[in-house]
């Protein structure tokens, strides 16, 4: 008798926790499948935008880099480069113009990648701190 | 009796094995996938993504892709360009925090991925990068 309450007493004492640990596991391996760890590395453009003219202020000296159709790149629509030979070009233009802003005009029919590697150069040229003067714009067709 | 009160507190002591410091590293386990888990949406397509130097970490939140085919896709399905403001802002709604970031194939038209850009930043994300990989 004594050994049998002993017995009781002990199935009291130890709460069943096999339900609860069902339900955590449950949890835990739906939170490990459905975590999803994206990593992107990217470059976040300039995008132009419509301020207020001021009459009063002269626009800031410009180069314009526009990425043509075929792959090059055309420079204040003069010369035109290689797109992976800007960086000398808008190192020297702001070199010469410390205010000056960047705009890397993309033809319609461009590819992305040309796009993005003009982008790229310009920023290699400008340095972080002046990523700011850097702008992309599309080409108006026509 | 004796030997039935020996016997007891053994076999009591091979049963119940000591499962707290297991228990302690499955919550801890579950409390971190719980705090982490932010569920994107992807896109669901493969891109070539361009190749850049001055790339930057990003922390996507809402997720945008634009194939070589001039195609777009958001949330695994293939979407319009006038759709793309309405559904990065639902997108937004769902996860505030992180950036959006669009996936654009190094062969896509120009046009097309600055069109989306646009229609992104119009949803009222300022902070738009396109996905780049290291040269």
């Amino acid at each position: 008798m004594a050994g049998r309450r002993r017995h009781g007493e002990g199935e009291a004492a130890d709460v069943n926790i096999t339900p609860l640990l069902d339900i955590v596991f449950i949890m835990l391996i739906f939170f490990i499948v459905t975590a999803t760890f994206v990593y992107e590395d990217g470059i976040a453009p300039n995008l132009p935008q419509n301020n207020e003219d001021d009459e009063d202020s002269t626009p800031p000296p410009a180069l314009l880099l526009t990425v043509q159709a075929d792959g090059f790149v055309l420079v204040d629509n003069i010369r035109q480069i290689d797109p992976r030979s800007a960086e000398p070009v808008v190192e020297e233009f702001l070199a010469k113009e410390p205010r000056g802003v960047v705009i890397v005009s993309a033809a319609p029919d461009s590819e992305t990648g040309v796009m993005v590697t003009v982008l790229d150069e310009a920023r290699q040229a400008a340095g972080p701190e002046r990523y700011r003067s850097i702008t992309l714009a599309p080409q108006s067709r026509g | 009796m004796a030997r039935r009160s020996l016997q007891q507190p053994v076999e009591e002591d091979g049963d119940d094995v000591n499962i707290t410091p297991l228990l302690d590293i499955v919550f801890i386990m579950l409390i971190f996938f719980i705090v982490t888990s932010t569920f994107i949406k992807e896109p669901g397509v493969d891109v070539v993504r361009p190749a850049a130097v001055t790339q930057v970490e990003q922390s996507p939140a809402v997720l945008v892709a634009v194939t070589e085919d001039d195609q777009i896709f958001i949330n695994n399905e293939e979407v319009d360009l006038t759709e793309v403001r309405y559904l990065v802002e639902e997108l937004r709604r769902e996860t505030p925090k992180g950036n959006a970031v669009l996936q654009a194939d190094a062969a896509a038209k120009s046009e097309l991925t600055i069109q989306v850009l646009q229609q992104i930043k119009d949803a009222g994300i300022s902070d738009v990068a396109i996905s780049t990989v290291a040269e």
